[in-house]
């Protein structure tokens, strides 16, 4: 019995390497590969060789599992994980099917279908782990310590960001993190992970052969992790342990193993089917990783009455900003162009963006306002042209190396990471720099007033409320360039009022601010220097009385005999 | 040159069967955008069912296959009905559809290895024989598979002539154009699931008539259907028959460079490599529909 029980326990212990290392995949990073088994078995056959072939002691044989996998990792992401996502999925897939011919076919390597046999288990201190239950609990305690490994990395400013670049790939680079190499990142933890799972089954069984890494096996592995809760390591430990006991009570039924296995498929696949079904987030769902602390002693419930979203709009007017220790660099955009097809959507457009100053593009819907911005932020190539941010040259750069300048965008309306808590958001945002994020975090959710909010889910704040948050990660991150798509939409007059008032107070703090904006009431108020575009040509700047009182513009808005001051 | 020869017949009959897996598979992945792994449960189940009716229960051969055939087509439409529709409703993500796709897959193989064993049944009716062209011989059932250019055609007929295959060209160009101008999305789903789903019966007779049937022919179908689909690129459903075919040639063809157990290798090396290197698939717009 005790054996049978400690047989079991390796293969939790497996199971839950194999199926964490899924979950930081797929569940944190969104990266849905279907070829976990393939690094299981890289893992196997590569700790096979060294123990056999080179005789390697504990812990080379894991290490050398663990680089071999990591190879390998590196070189799928390398080709893959710029694609979106179904063509992963489609490409992971083929790399497993590639992989299980590899496993049965390269008889020097793998064995062929024969496999390896003859793999001694390990010594520790020159004393060989040989019977079951001292594997047992060498196999729990590899286990345990690569899943506390992994929870410090779900819990580390790198686990969040890599949650973050799921939700919002785009958003994500627009506030400075590389977000190509973040999935690359959490892809070759998780194969190293698998490795080690692979290395861990070969010294346990004794033997390798490729029926154990068949793409059905990267399916049990999914089925684990969906069972668990995609995005929770603890719910994957919970549901390792369950689906590797409940396997078990199929020995009761009398049949012969063959059909045992059929039984298993079937098993699995209704559980899966079931649980996406009727219980998407499995037995835990994800957490956030970081929270507030709570204000000397008072929870979060008791302070004050919670201030309606337009009472909190309206106190944006009264939050300081910092002055800028350096000066800004002045952004000047030369001659650029971009066509779609066959509408040039901005056609040879130079313009300036000054420190200290509030400047404002204007024009009619499909102008080429916010295709200038994304020209200018990096998130479109232009076709010609140049953008310099004071001397250095970005038209190339991509959108996380333009933020990393020191460049804050928003987007049009509110676009923040909806699964993520308010804090966080806000801590992802300040990632790219610095010691004492949280607290820094937390002091800029207590100025913008959203501290009572911070462990929400940014999702659920109301949308006044996500307004704010999100002017909350442009004050949070302190950049000298800002650039803010079309914030007074949606709002009160009131509530535009103030975030006015914080514009400029912002460009008066010595950052270049550039605003897109429609309301032009707004325009009139903040802006130093407006643009106007029409069909993608720049036909007026100014300041904002000259450009009242022009009459080409005012025909683009209002035809001829209106008047912009009504607006 | 003779075994060039018989090699390459080989591959072009073999790749006229992947061709009406893909299409069968490609209608319902270009309208309606679901990696539909349980495809491979379908075509399973309908070799499975005409081999109940048929050898064991003694039915005229034609009826078995008219039976087979609303069967399938009701059973890919009961799939989105029952598992894909409800997702959509509660605006799943695609990971979801894909999840409860494999899990159907799984779940029919698992039944089909329970209820028929995991072992090779023969469909005795089909009868295996060699005919001899020249110097070249090939099999009936290779012979056979050269139809399934046929019921392509009509796919073809029907997408280009009929209201119903305008509405899937449609919707699967462009989804939210097809949406505004009044086109009913689920009710086309509707159909690409029954067409895509009846399909599957010729194709699936005549892979049970070369290598007979199993419980994994559904997720092996449905492997090599989804790359030629992919490799194809998703602008209708003849570049997908074509790439089909050409992974049937390549993979007969490879047996010459290579030992034999390296042909899966070779194909799903070409799915990888085009994936990773263009995503859009080979053919760009040289097969619309």
């Amino acid at each position: 019995m005790i054996n049978y029980l400690s047989q079991i326990l390796v293969f939790v212990a497996i199971f839950l390497l194999l199926a964490t290392s899924l979950n930081l995949v797929l569940g944190f990073g969104g990266v849905f590969s279907i070829m976990q088994a393939v690094f299981y078995g890289v893992g196997a056959y590569a700790a096979a060789n060294l123990v056999v072939n080179l005789h390697a002691p504990f812990p080379l044989d894991l290490l050398g599992a663990m680089l071999v996998t990591m190879a390998l990792g590196a070189f799928v992401a390398a080709l893959l994980l710029r694609l979106r996502g179904e063509l992963v999925i489609i490409g992971t897939l083929a790399l497993q099917l590639v992989f299980s011919t590899i496993f049965r076919n390269w008889n020097a390597v793998t064995g062929g279908s024969y496999g390896i046999f003859g793999i001694a288990r390990p010594a520790l201190f020159g004393v060989p782990v040989s019977s079951l239950t001292g594997f047992a609990a060498f196999a729990a305690v590899i286990a345990a310590i690569f899943f506390g490994l992994s929870l410090f990395v779900a819990r580390s400013p790198f686990g969040l960001a890599v949650r973050a670049q799921r939700e919002d790939a785009v958003l994500a680079g627009t506030l400075g993190h590389d977000t190509v190499r973040e999935r690359a990142a959490i892809f070759i933890i998780g194969a190293a992970l698998a490795g080690v799972a692979g290395a861990l089954y070969a010294q346990f069984i004794g033997y390798v052969d490729p029926s154990s890494f068949d793409v059905n096996q990267s399916l049990g592995i999914i089925t684990i992790v969906v069972v668990g809760g995609l995005g929770n390591l603890w719910g994957t430990l919970g549901a390792a342990v369950i689906l590797t006991f409940l396997p078990q009570l199929l020995i009761l039924l009398p049949a012969t193993s063959a059909a045992a296995a059929q039984f298993q498929l079937l098993l699995y696949g209704v559980i899966l089917v079931a649980v996406v079904r009727f219980w998407p987030n499995g037995i835990l769902p994800e957490q956030p990783s970081i929270r507030s602390a709570p204000a000397r002693g008072v929870r979060p419930a008791l302070l004050g009455g919670m201030e309606d979203g337009k009472a909190l709009l309206e106190r944006l007017a009264a939050v300081t900003v910092r002055t800028l220790p350096t000066t800004a660099p002045i952004v000047r955009v030369e001659g650029v162009s971009k066509a779609f097809g066959g509408l040039r959507a901005v056609d040879d457009v130079s313009l300036a963006i000054e420190p200290g100053r509030v400047t404002a593009l204007i024009g009619p819907n499909g102008a080429g306002k916010t295709t200038l911005f994304n020209l200018i932020c990096g998130l479109l190539r232009s076709d010609s042209g140049r953008v310099f941010f004071g001397s250095q040259e970005t038209t190339r750069l991509q959108p996380f190396e333009i933020a990393r300048l020191g460049v804050t965008r928003t987007f049009q309306d509110v676009r923040i990471f909806p699964k993520l808590t308010a804090l966080e958001n806000v801590v992802f945002a300040l990632s790219s720099a610095g010691a004492h994020v949280a607290e820094r975090a937390g002091a800029v959710l207590a100025d913008v007033g959203l501290q009572p909010h911070a462990d929400r889910l940014a999702g659920s704040l109301s949308y006044a409320e996500q307004k704010i948050l999100m002017m909350g990660l442009v004050l949070a991150r302190e950049d000298p360039v800002v650039f803010l798509d079309e914030i007074a939409a949606g709002l009160d007059h009131a509530s535009v009022r103030a975030l006015g008032v914080l514009v400029r107070r912002i460009a008066a703090s010595g950052r270049a601010v550039c605003v897109v904006e429609h309301n032009l009431s707004f325009v009139w108020d903040v802006a130093d220097i407006v643009y106007v575009l029409d069909d993608g040509r720049l036909i007026a700047n100014g300041v904002p009385a000259d450009i009242q009182a022009n009459t080409n513009v005012i025909e683009i808005y209002f035809g001829r005999g209106g008047a912009p001051g009504h607006a | 040159m003779t075994i060039l020869l018989t090699l390459l017949l080989l591959g072009l009959t073999v790749g006229s069967m992947y061709a009406l897996f893909a299409v069968s598979f490609g209608l319902i992945y270009n309208v309606t955008h679901i990696f539909h792994f349980a495809h491979g449960a379908v075509i399973s189940a309908g070799g499975y069912l005409v081999y109940v009716l048929v050898q064991l229960l003694g039915w005229p051969v034609w009826l078995g296959i008219a039976a087979a055939i609303p069967f399938a087509a009701l059973l890919g439409a009961a799939i989105e009905l029952f598992f894909y529709r409800p997702l959509r409703r509660r605006n799943a993500p695609h990971v979801a559809f894909f999840l409860t796709s494999v899990g159907i897959l799984t779940v029919a193989e698992g039944l089909f290895g329970v209820i028929f064993g995991p072992g090779v049944l023969s469909l005795k009716f089909l009868p295996l024989a060699a005919i001899h062209i020249g110097d070249v011989s090939v099999t009936t059932a290779n012979l056979s598979m050269l139809s399934a250019w046929v019921f392509i055609a009509l796919v073809v007929v029907f997408l280009l002539a009929t209201r119903s295959g305008r509405f899937m060209r449609a919707v699967a160009d462009t989804p939210e154009v097809a949406k505004s101008t009044g086109i009913d999305l689920e009710g086309t789903y509707i159909w690409s699931f029954l067409l895509g789903s009846a399909l599957t019966v010729p194709a699936m007779l005549m892979y049970a008539w070369y290598q007979g049937l199993t419980p994994a022919a559904g997720l092996s179908t449905i492997l090599i259907s989804s790359a030629a689909v992919i490799i194809g690129g998703r602008t209708g459903v003849l570049a997908g028959a074509i790439a089909a075919l050409g992974l049937g040639i390549l993979q007969a063809v490879a047996i010459v460079f290579l030992p034999s157990g390296w042909q899966d290798a070779v194909v799903f090396s070409v799915l990888f490599f085009v994936i990773a290197l263009r995503p859009n698939g080979v053919f760009g717009l040289a097969f619309r529909w």
